[in-house]
């Protein structure tokens, strides 16, 4: 019947408008699911600059459908083939999570986000605890932009007008001044004369020398030379702060498998990533040992896999070393945190390195260890883990939460936790980054 | 577009309409077309409507369809049509002359359906300007009360909107009048011949004023006085919660889902006969020499892609269009009745022809009057199963994956597992039994189950969207393989138990109870394609 044609119907504000409140509504699904979505291994692995992706359970409109547990079972399908043939095949997660929560046939859909969100969501006004003023080298924190100084060079936008007006006053009462002196002229004469002259100094002698005063004009105009010009200069706010430095150490042994490894990692990479943003100038040393430890960068940390047997010890007694040669404690805020699963060959050793790193005085010393629900290193019968022979040696204050432990020395500045699953990775970091950050 | 596209495709149209009204003798309401670029084409399929309200779902939907249509061969047709009063119809401005002259046809397809099916003669046919009207007041509503009491309003009345039937026209007040007469019946002295010794079921009864009294008091009580299957009807006139915004709301989005209903309830039926038909008439536009035989390679690929072979899913628009093929071919040729049935000899049946000639008159017949279930029923055949390369897959859990794997049904079996499949076209039969469970304001519903299972999330996080609109705790009694099931909503909890020996009539809750396919102990429920899919 009737055809019309709208090529400029391109517009979709409704769209836009409610595909925004649909990312809203992802948004508030992740804040209130972030223990879930921080445990995600994708993060680590498929993190790209400042976002990550971040797998949701995409936003359905739930209705009356039918439908075993965990999708439908099965379908109608076209297509030439065999009975027994294969159409589809989805993978298993290999995370180890044998949990629910990951039902097979959930709908996931993968959203970017910003790291930085992810991190204000967990830790809101969280910060290093145990914090000092140390007496030299501070670090100067950036905290904003500031005017502060005035230079005769700048650019047009950063003109300080009250500057510039103040010194084309003082130049021109300068003037004024000389051609009272070279025409013996009252003074009231001299500024209209200047007047006049539209600032011109030779002008205005000639002006009063040859009597061509005109009484009509106002003697209170001033005119701006580039001379006068005066600029605003720009300059960032600095605070100073006392030097920090974050010791990360890992077991990489045999003994971590995936599972744990991927957890230490998780619970790492969020404290670093997390001090990162807060702490502008930390610095980070990784560490990560078998029987002998080494010093990595972090790419390197974060990506490595190891196997061997396990002196704990080893660990310790590097971090004492790099503190010694690098990190002074009379200059430095040293943290040292240090994740493993516990096992060592010979913990007696170990708790004596650890009781040397505590001598030196560093502000706190964070040990997680990783003891699984579901092991595939089962403990056996009268086993006696890292942190049980730490907890013989200091005494703790104990709290439990979520079904995992957590332990505070506040005397010696040691803090020890479990960690049982992936929805303990963030109560850990909680635990560690108790204080109220203070900026 | 140019104008000169313009001009054939004004032209092209006139000769569409030609063909089909006049050739194919079949009727259509006008059709005004709007050509328009492809995004307000994605937002107009994500919305369902050009004018529809606001809200995330289609916002979502319409991000989905922009990620995927950058990944989709753009030879895919995309249309759109609205069964208004004239019927409404978008063409997008980037596809070629040979894929416009497609969706035009296949538009006329559709308006031929709405215009003589006899499921679509309910439908409201200003439902764009009602929608538009209602966007504008939601918004309204939004500035008002906050969007979050306005989203949770309409994300309730989406999650029940398709379980009102247009057909069902009677009122709460009708219903309790008509059952009163019908029970009043029953109150009558026997008056049959062999009343005295053949033991009555009527009671006696001494003053039938009284008893009548009796009976319109307790009747006045029940509520609903029937099971009713229009649960949003139900809550919009019984619901203490309800304020008149959100009665509007409800209001809009039930007349929405019964606009729908008819689509939904013939969908094979509907996409295939469109399909048939734009088939038919651009055959007759190349014969004719309207399009160009370039066009016609165009098109030969379009058309391939309408009606691909999709390994997870059954395409409506090739078994559709097939079926029709295949009743035309029936009728035209007599293959069909007792002597067809019990033939037994290949060879002979495959060149049966009776001359009947009654192809296409049967197609309309059936056109008019059938629904998908029952489409399906009477023309799904072993033959088309076999064409259509049709078959069941079932899911298979390993320690690895989980693997789609293609069933050893036979094309028999695979046929009546298909058409036990359309018995509710997706939409579980939900009826609305007590609106005041045991004095306590909580609303009790039945699922009638036939052999498939309720989703249990699903039905968890529904029946927390009924609780917001009903106010009051709300309880559903379905059934699973292994017995009877009772979920129990009170606000954001939902409780799911084994229905215990006291729920009475425990036999009632379930409907016709099926037996399970051939050869598979367990039933094999079938994804149902959500009734709006592109193209």
């Amino acid at each position: 019947m009737t055809i019309k044609v709208h090529d400029d119907w391109d517009l979709s504000e409704k769209g836009r408008k409610d595909a925004a409140r649909h990312r809203e509504k992802i948004d508030e699904h992740i804040r209130k699911n972030i223990q879930d979505v921080i445990s995600e291994e994708s993060i680590i692995t498929k993190k790209q600059g400042k976002m990550v992706r971040v797998p949701v359970k995409g936003l359905k409109d739930y209705r009356f459908v039918y439908g075993h547990d965990g999708g439908a079972q099965g379908g109608v399908g076209q297509g030439e083939g065999d009975p027994g043939d294969v159409i589809a095949r989805r993978r298993k997660k290999g995370d180890g999570d044998r949990k629910a929560g990951n039902a097979p046939g959930e709908d996931y859909m993968e959203t970017e986000v910003d790291i930085d969100y992810l991190i204000n969501i967990m830790f809101e006004d969280l910060g290093l605890p145990y914090i000092e003023d140390k007496t030299k080298a501070e670090t100067l924190i950036p905290v904003g932009w500031k005017f502060d100084s005035v230079s005769k060079k700048g650019i047009q936008p950063r003109i300080h007008k009250n500057k510039t007006l103040k010194e084309t006053i003082k130049r021109t009462a300068m003037l004024a001044a000389e051609i009272m002196d070279s025409t013996g002229c009252p003074e009231d004469d001299a500024y209209i004369a200047l007047s006049q002259s539209q600032g011109d100094f030779e002008d205005a002698v000639e002006i009063i020398k040859m009597d061509k005063l005109d009484r009509s004009i106002n003697p209170g105009d001033i005119f701006i030379e580039d001379d006068d010009l005066r600029y605003k200069q720009i300059e960032e706010d600095m605070v100073l702060h006392s030097n920090a430095v974050i010791i990360a150490m890992m077991d990489t042994s045999g003994s971590m498998d995936r599972e744990k490894k991927y957890l230490a990692r998780s619970f790492l990479f969020w404290l670093t990533e997390f001090l990162k943003k807060t702490y502008n100038n930390v610095q980070n040393k990784f560490i990560v040992h078998t029987t002998d430890a080494h010093v990595v960068d972090e790419e390197t940390f974060f990506k490595k896999g190891e196997d061997g047997g396990t002196m704990c010890s080893s660990a310790f007694d590097l971090a004492g070393y790099v503190i010694d040669t690098e990190f002074p404690t009379n200059m430095w805020n040293v943290y040292v945190v240090y994740i493993s699963d516990g096992e060592d060959w010979d913990t007696a050793k170990t708790t004596e390195a650890i009781k040397e790193v505590l001598d030196r005085k560093i502000n706190m010393l964070g040990y997680c260890e990783i003891d699984l629900e579901e092991s595939s290193y089962p403990r056996g019968m009268g086993y006696e883990s890292l942190l049980d022979h730490i907890r013989k040696e200091w005494v703790f204050t104990t709290s439990t939460e979520e079904g995992t432990n957590f332990y505070k020395n506040d005397e010696k500045h040691f803090l020890a936790c479990t960690i049982r699953n992936k929805r303990h990775v963030y109560p850990a970091l909680k635990h560690l980054l108790f204080e109220k950050r203070k900026v | 577009m140019e104008k000169r596209d313009l001009k054939r495709l004004i032209k092209l149209e006139d000769r569409i309409r030609q063909i089909v009204t006049e050739d194919l003798g079949l009727k259509c309401m006008p059709i005004e077309w709007d050509v328009i670029p492809p995004t307000k084409m994605l937002e107009i399929m994500a919305y369902r409507s050009p004018t529809n309200i606001s809200s995330w779902k289609f916002g979502r939907d319409y991000e989905k369809l922009r990620t995927v249509f950058d990944t989709v061969d753009p030879s895919l047709p995309y249309e759109v049509v609205i069964n208004d009063n004239p019927i409404r119809a978008f063409l997008m401005n980037s596809n070629t002359l040979a894929v416009q002259a497609l969706v035009i046809a296949h538009v006329y397809g559709h308006g031929s359906v709405f215009t003589e099916s006899r499921w679509f003669q309910k439908s409201r046919r200003d439902i764009i300007e009602l929608l538009a009207e209602a966007n504008k007041r939601f918004n309204n509503y939004e500035k008002m009360y906050g969007i979050d009491f306005v989203e949770e309003t309409i994300d309730a009345g989406h999650s029940i909107q398709w379980h009102s039937n247009p057909f069902e026209e009677e009122t709460e007040d009708e219903r309790r009048a008509r059952v009163f007469e019908q029970k009043k019946m029953m109150n009558r002295p026997d008056m049959s011949e062999f009343a005295d010794i053949v033991k009555s079921e009527r009671k006696k009864v001494v003053n039938p004023d009284n008893y009548n009294t009796k009976l319109w008091r307790e009747l006045k009580a029940t509520t609903p006085v029937e099971p009713v299957e229009d649960i949003l009807r139900y809550i919009i006139d019984n619901s203490r919660v309800l304020d008149d915004a959100q009665k509007d709301i409800l209001e809009i989005l039930r007349t929405e889902g019964q606009y729908y209903w008819p689509v939904i309830k013939t969908k094979y039926l509907n996409e295939g006969f469109a399909t048939y038909i734009h088939q038919m008439v651009m055959d007759k536009l190349f014969e004719e020499g309207l399009l160009t035989s370039a066009e016609h390679g165009q098109y030969n690929y379009s058309n391939s892609l309408v009606k691909a072979r999709n390994p997870m899913t059954m395409n409506p628009y090739l078994v559709g269009s097939e079926m029709w093929k295949s009743i035309r071919d029936r009728w035209d040729k007599g293959k069909h009745g007792r002597e067809w049935d019990e033939c037994t000899m290949v060879a002979e049946k495959e060149n049966w022809d009776t001359k009947e000639m009654r192809g296409w008159e049967k197609c309309l017949d059936v056109m008019r009057s059938y629904t998908d279930w029952f489409f399906m029923q009477d023309f799904l055949t072993v033959k088309i199963v076999d064409d259509c390369d049709l078959y069941i897959y079932q899911k298979i859990e390993t320690p690895v994956s989980i693997d789609y794997v293609r069933t050893e049904h036979s094309a028999e079996q695979v046929k009546d597992i298909i058409i036990s499949s359309f018995a509710h076209s997706g939409i579980p039969k939900i009826d609305v039994v007590n609106g005041n469970f045991g004095g306590h304001g909580i609303l009790e519903l039945v699922h009638r189950y036939a052999g498939v299972p309720l989703d249990k999330e699903y039905t968890k996080r529904t029946l927390r969207h009924i609780n917001r609109i009903w106010g009051n705790p709300v309880i559903l009694r379905t059934a699973v393989e292994d017995g009877d099931l009772l979920y129990h909503n009170k606000g954001e909890e939902t409780s799911i138990e084994y229905a215990d020996g006291k729920v009475p009539e425990k036999s009632k809750l379930r409907g016709v109870k099926k037996n399970p396919p051939f050869g598979t102990k367990k039933n094999v429920p079938l994804q149902i394609d959500s009734p709006f899919l592109p193209v």
